[in-house]
């Protein structure tokens, strides 16, 4: 069980081995695997305790079994009480329903992401040591092949964490894998979503909108009668035309009220990245590498695998004395597992054509448009 | 021998690939403009086939019931293999291809009689899936299919005697084996219900005798491997060609024959389209067909042109790779999808009673399909 990174009253130093950025699932995974090698680590997230995130509900069969293999499963899915199991879901157009895809033998998990998160901290190895509310602003290199991550806390105060290695794993807005050259050169994906009482909706479903190409809309059952609603545009879209069509949706649904939209973006995969390491001992990894599917916008499995990856490349290098070859390889693995998971096949190519999305459509979102409302 | 060969071999095609986007790009350039008074209609117009097949294949028409045998849970028992097993991927491309095969129902219909008929689409629909999913088990799993193949043609053939399926007829070794044949009982079902139905002879009988051509020349064409003698181009094209007159066939038997057309000019043009989707498809999986050691179209042009020894598959592979990076190679490529598209419009402009306006869009949509 991970313990909280506490600090005295002046004290503005720790040192540690491995320093993971972002508490996602891509961090937790990157903060387990290196911890089981022995390593004393630190995981910085930014937000409280508990915080939600707008998507990443859906643990698809891949990812139920990276968890496994990292030992959180059977914790992270039965102790979530808020958890839901479903063994098929539902592609859905405004023509009805496509298909529905069945799981008889490893269910899909839908777990709010307050839950999902919050519960893979907590159960990180007890060489973990978790700083909450506390937002990383520069990593910089030091003498003797040392690293310097200097954090701000709610409170203003910075303090400054020595370790040997760095995983940023801080989502899509990462700007440490930007000035460190291993975004993977990502393309943003922006995507909003909220919660509404709503009883009709009894499995999760996609829904595919000609009005929003490409891109689709969700609708994931939660406990007490609540649903998961959300949309994701797989290109730069503006704030407004999200909140547009979120207001379409719950007309859709018939739902009163006033929507409370969360928005995130996702980092999708750009086939132009080319590293993922710095050989002064930093890899990124999840959204923040940029290792979002490009066509259906699902990072979960990508964030666990690369997280994972990128945490035992982070023990190896320690361990290794710092032999750069072994973030070198991590890079190499990214490109080739990545660059070959997402490669044109037949149901990426269904998938892509539901989503309508062509090469004109992607080449145009390298100009990334932040969207406002995030 | 192979292994001093494999390494140059490995290089050779993971250049080939940057070389190949090339001439896709340079053929698209040349031939994307020819049909499309809406360029940009095609991707919407591509996913609504897509959305149309996968709703056809649940709860429009497709009739997933008892009386065939078929249902969800049956293509999803096959999808399930599919992620064990990657030769039988290809069943991923059933919902396009129902899609399409929608759409070419619909565009042929339009054309001829002004109209569309549920009935016909599904028709189209079904035949096209049974083709892809007969080319992806002949390409793919031989193996496990080739033990099937006179029973299958008996199945098609007993439909001119029986006027309907046979129950006892469905193999039942392997789920893509059964499905293979269960979805040939479902094109031939939903067939026998067209309007006017079970009519003797005529139509009907061209139907049928082009579908026993089109599933033999699928035979054909797949044992078109690298090292034996090279197939013919009928054989080639005829993959394509004769399950789109299939199809036209099938519109035909709904509406009966097409009182001002000229009926041997528009088999013409519908084998002038066939052979257009042939190559684009065979210029698009230039690479993969060569990997495959399989002959496609576009490779068996230039043999034809410029012949040389073949003496085993890996000269053979080496060999037509190599030619990608060679100037005239793309001239000749680029030339004949230009000829192509003119025997098209040839084929247009000689046709009365045809709305050619009809068959554009989708004309369009098959150019972007394979090149964008």
């Amino acid at each position: 069980m991970s313990t909280c990174v506490e600090f005295s009253t002046g004290e503005s130093e720790k040192t540690c081995e491995v320093v993971v950025v972002g508490g996602g699932p891509a961090g937790s995974a990157a903060a387990c695997a290196a911890a089981r090698q022995g390593l004393q680590t630190v995981l910085v997230e930014s937000g409280r305790k508990g915080r939600d995130k707008a998507c990443g509900d859906m643990f698809a069969p891949t990812a139920v079994t990276l968890l496994q293999e990292l030992g959180l499963c059977c914790e992270v899915l039965a102790q979530a009480q808020e958890a839901r199991t479903f063994d098929a879901l539902e592609l859905r157009s405004p023509r009805g329903l496509l298909w529905k895809v069945m799981y008889p033998e490893q269910p899909v998990w839908i777990i709010p992401r307050k839950i999902s998160d919050q519960k893979l901290r907590d159960l990180l190895p007890a060489n973990v040591g978790v700083m909450y509310e506390a937002s990383v602003r520069t990593v910089a290199k030091l003498p003797r092949g040392f690293l310097s991550v200097t954090a701000c806390r709610q409170d203003g105060k910075a303090v400054n964490l020595q370790c040997r290695a760095v995983v940023l794993a801080a989502g899509a807005q990462d700007r440490l894998s930007d000035q460190w050259g291993i975004s993977g050169r990502r393309l943003h994906a922006p995507s909003i979503s909220a919660y509404a009482r709503c009883t009709g909706v009894t499995m999760p479903a996609f829904e595919f909108l000609s009005a929003c190409r490409p891109g689709y809309r969700w609708a994931f059952p939660a406990p007490d009668g609540y649903v998961n609603f959300g949309i994701c545009a797989l290109t730069s879209t503006r704030g407004s035309r999200l909140k547009s069509l979120g207001r379409d949706l719950w007309d859709a649904y018939g739902i009163s009220g006033e929507p409370r939209w969360r928005g995130g973006t996702g980092g999708l995969w750009s086939s132009d990245g080319v590293r993922w390491h710095h050989d002064a001992g930093l890899v990124s990894c999840g959204d923040a590498g940029g290792l979002v599917d490009p066509v259906n916008g699902e990072g979960l499995t990508a964030a666990l695998a690369s997280g994972r990856a990128a945490g035992e490349a982070a023990a190896r290098f320690v361990l290794g004395n710092g032999d750069a070859g072994v973030l070198r390889s991590y890079s190499e693995w990214v490109k080739a597992y990545f660059g070959s998971r997402y490669a044109p096949s037949a149901v990426r190519t269904a998938w892509k054509q539901l989503c309508g999305i062509t090469s004109e459509h992607r080449s145009s979102s390298s100009s990334a448009y932040q969207c406002a409302i995030l | 021998m192979e292994s001093t060969i494999a390494p140059p071999l490995a290089m050779l095609r993971e250049s080939a690939g940057v070389v190949h986007d090339e001439l896709l790009a340079l053929l698209r350039d040349s031939v994307s403009a020819r049909f499309s008074p809406d360029p940009e209609g095609s991707p919407e117009r591509i996913a609504g086939y897509l959305e149309d097949g996968l709703s056809l294949l649940t709860s429009r028409g497709f009739r997933l019931d008892s009386e065939v045998g078929l249902s969800m849970e049956s293509f999803e028992v096959c999808r399930r293999l599919a992620d064990q097993d990657a030769r039988f991927r290809f069943i991923y491309r059933l919902p396009s291809s129902v899609g399409w095969g929608a759409a070419i129902g619909a565009a042929i219909g339009r054309a001829l009689y002004g109209e569309t008929h549920d009935g016909v689409r599904v028709v189209t629909a079904t035949l096209n899936a049974f083709m892809t999913f007969l080319d992806g088990l002949l390409d793919e799993a031989p193996d496990v299919f080739n033990p099937h193949r006179e029973s299958l043609l008996q199945l098609v053939r007993d439909t001119e005697l029986h006027n309907g399926t046979r129950n006892g007829s469905v193999p039942r070794d392997h789920p893509y084996n059964t499905m293979c044949f269960l979805i040939a009982r479902l094109w031939i079902d939903h067939f026998n219900r067209l309007s006017p139905p079970s009519q003797p002879g005529g139509l009907r009988n061209e139907f049928l005798c082009a579908a026993l051509r089109s599933m033999a020349v699928e035979y054909s064409a797949c044992d078109s491997r690298f090292g034996g003698a090279p197939p013919s181009m009928d054989v080639l094209y005829g993959r394509t060609s004769w399950p789109l007159w299939t199809q036209a066939l099938a519109v035909m038997c709904q509406h009966g024959r097409p009182a001002d057309v000229d009926l041997g000019a528009f088999r013409k043009l519908i084998f002038r389209i066939g052979e257009y989707a042939a190559y684009l498809d065979d210029v698009r999986d230039y690479i993969t067909d060569c990997a495959a050691a399989q002959w496609n179209t576009v490779s068996l042009a230039y043999y034809s042109r410029y012949p040389f020894p073949i003496d085993g598959a890996g000269v053979t592979q080496r060999q037509l790779l190599a030619n990608l990076a060679d100037d005239a190679f793309a001239e000749a490529v680029i030339q004949t999808g230009s000829e192509l598209c003119d025997s098209i419009e040839e084929c247009l402009v000689g046709l009365r009673g045809v709305d050619s306006d009809s068959l554009r869009p989708l004309l369009a949509d098959l150019t972007y399909e394979y090149l964008c």
